[in-house]
């Protein structure tokens, strides 16, 4: 486990944020102001500050702490960069949730935005289509109070599975334990039953974290069981996985009863795939996951950020079927070391259609490796800053860029934190990624090499 | 984005109606800046332009850029764009050069702003 002396101090158990009732509004726009100040007030019922430039809005927040700070980028006298580095810098100030607004800007201006960190950005002009409801998503999720979930469970329902737990496997098949017991020993720690009477007694006495069920469970019906286990309150964690072949999934979700449904295969890799979802594969991944739970929403929101600000492109998450890279491809990969035990990687990789249409975004030109590695380090570097909020020290090192032009696909590590996005209204897709492993040279070079480490 | 018909862009009520949604008072709020602010960016982008200073017509018309933006004003946005992005680029006579459509385009945005909110349907 790691130490929390290298790590800083822990988290505040329960941290959330307050609900949103004060607002400042810094544009130096009248007409930006009054329409934002307008819709928080209708919206929210909130009372709104307004600010002409970052000078005013810094004296202002000194007398009149808010809940929620509209940024424009573009103003005379202080404008957003300047005023956002003195508000991340005091220390009443460097968590205030801020929201950018974003005109027409430079990578440069939205690398250091990103860096010194926003929670999220809107595009003017404000009329533009589908821009209000973000806004109104973006400030009924601030009102939520978030308790902190790890970032990897979108899909259960509120329960997780970290490696090193303890899953029962129940299924008359010897061949399928097997099978399990093969392709996830590494992982967690398994115990098996071949019938119901002898799960729920194994599962009364072993106390596992999961429970994963096939469909054929002598002595008691799956679903029985499953209800049987819940009702026992083996754990109040207790994840229940229902493995069934694919055409019974639709029902068997619909049922409610279990927090996953696995498609049955014997090929370990596609069930590795379909069974990542509930947890990360790699001890070191689930011990930063544990300091840092929102990792994943922070890559999400990164790259919504970046590809949002700098390319105008919307990015979504779309993880549910995920077809690996084909070449050619792009690859930018970044070594980072995490304190003094851990490295990682972040990689983000696009095909080459794909790439080149950011690289025309960007530069105007199709330098799809040029564009990779601009993003990368943008992205990578607004994760790295996450962590850093997590009083989590990491070093980046530069990114690698290659183009695969033939050979193998590219596939996402069964060990990884990844998400695929695409880019709505187009084909375009990328994948972002994150590795955590015990030290290794190549992050060890990494962290130590001289040339540009932030 | 709402389609408009060749020439008659000056006014989009779709963007405008995008931004202030069905709250009425928000339309004659917009409209009242709108009325009051116009005049003064239009002028000083003029002085900015006579003067040659590049900076300053930059700036004027990334204002003024704005409140368009505000208001529907998708010709005049367009065009007070292409003006802020040739001071940029040190290009004052291209700047210049637009500044008559400039011009042109939020007249026309003011007829149409005004009678839409006033509840008449605009004639240009």
């Amino acid at each position: 486990m790691l130490s929390e002396s290298e790590f800083g101090p822990p988290r505040s158990e329960g941290a959330g944020v307050r609900p949103v009732r004060h607002i400042m509004v810094c544009d130096d726009d009248l007409a930006v102001r009054y329409a934002m100040k307008r819709m928080f007030m209708q919206e929210l019922r909130a009372e709104v500050i307004e600010a002409e430039n970052g000078l005013v809005a810094l004296k202002a927040l000194r007398e009149s702490p808010v809940d929620l700070l509209i940024l424009d980028i573009n103003m005379p006298v202080v404008d957003g960069v300047e005023a956002l580095q003195a508000i991340r810098s005091t220390p009443a100030l460097a968590r205030l949730p801020v929201i950018v607004l974003s005109g027409e800007c430079d990578a440069e201006t939205v690398k250091r935005v990103i860096d010194l960190g926003v929670t999220d950005y809107l595009s003017k002009p404000l009329s533009r289509p589908g821009t209000l409801e973000r806004l109104k998503r973006i400030t009924a999720s601030l009102q939520v109070e978030a308790k902190s979930q790890p970032a990897h469970q979108t899909r259960s329902k509120g329960a997780t599975l970290m490696a090193g737990h303890k899953l029962l496997v129940v299924d008359a098949s010897e061949d399928f334990r097997y099978f399990i017991r093969t392709t996830f020993g590494t992982r967690f720690r398994i115990v098996e039953a071949a019938n119901g009477i002898d799960a729920l007694d194994i599962a009364l006495g072993a106390r596992p974290h999961a429970v994963m069920i096939g469909r054929d469970v002598p002595q008691m019906e799956a679903d029985q069981l499953a209800q049987k286990l819940r009702k026992l309150k083996i754990r109040e964690d207790l994840v229940l996985i229902a493995v069934a072949a694919r055409a019974e999934l639709d029902a068997i979700r619909e049922c409610g009863l279990y927090d996953a449904c696995v498609p049955r295969t014997f090929v370990p890799e596609v069930f590795a795939r379909e069974f990542d979802a509930l947890g990360p594969a790699s001890v070191p991944l689930a011990e930063l996951l544990e300091l840092c739970p929102t990792l994943r929403a922070q890559m999400v929101s990164a790259a919504e950020q970046v590809f949002g600000m700098m390319l105008k492109m919307d990015v979504e998450p779309r993880d549910r079927v995920v077809i690996p890279f084909q070449p050619p491809y792009a690859v930018a990969k970044i070594g980072l070391a995490i304190g003094d035990r851990f490295s990682a990687r972040f990689d983000l990789v696009a095909d080459v259609t794909s790439a080149n249409a950011f690289a025309v975004a960007m530069f105007g030109v199709p330098e799809p490796g040029e564009a990779l590695g601009e993003l990368s380090n943008i992205v990578a570097g607004r994760v790295k800053h996450a962590l850093v909020n997590d009083h989590i020290n990491v070093t980046l090192g530069l990114p690698d860029v290659s183009v695969v032009e033939t050979g193998e696909v590219d596939a996402r590590p069964h060990d990884s934190l990844g998400v695929r996005f695409g880019v709505t209204g187009s084909d375009y897709e990328l994948e972002i990624r994150f590795s955590v492993s015990a030290r290794n040279p190549i992050a060890a070079d990494a962290a130590s090499a001289n040339k540009g480490l932030s | 984005m709402t389609p408009q018909p060749a020439g008659h862009d000056a006014f989009d009520s779709g963007d405008f109606l995008a931004l202030t949604t069905n709250d009425v008072e928000m339309r004659h709020g917009l409209l009242e800046i709108f009325l009051a602010e116009a005049p003064q960016l239009a002028e000083r982008l003029s002085r900015a332009l006579a003067a040659d200073d590049s900076r300053e017509v930059a700036l004027a018309a990334h204002a003024l850029r704005s409140l368009l933006a505000s208001v529907g004003g998708r010709a005049s946005f367009r065009c007070a764009g292409e003006i802020e992005r040739a001071a940029k680029a040190g290009d004052l006579m291209a700047a210049a050069a637009l500044h008559g459509e400039l011009g042109e385009s939020t007249e026309l945005l003011r007829i149409a702003l005004i009678a839409f909110v006033r509840g008449e349907q605009p004639s240009c």
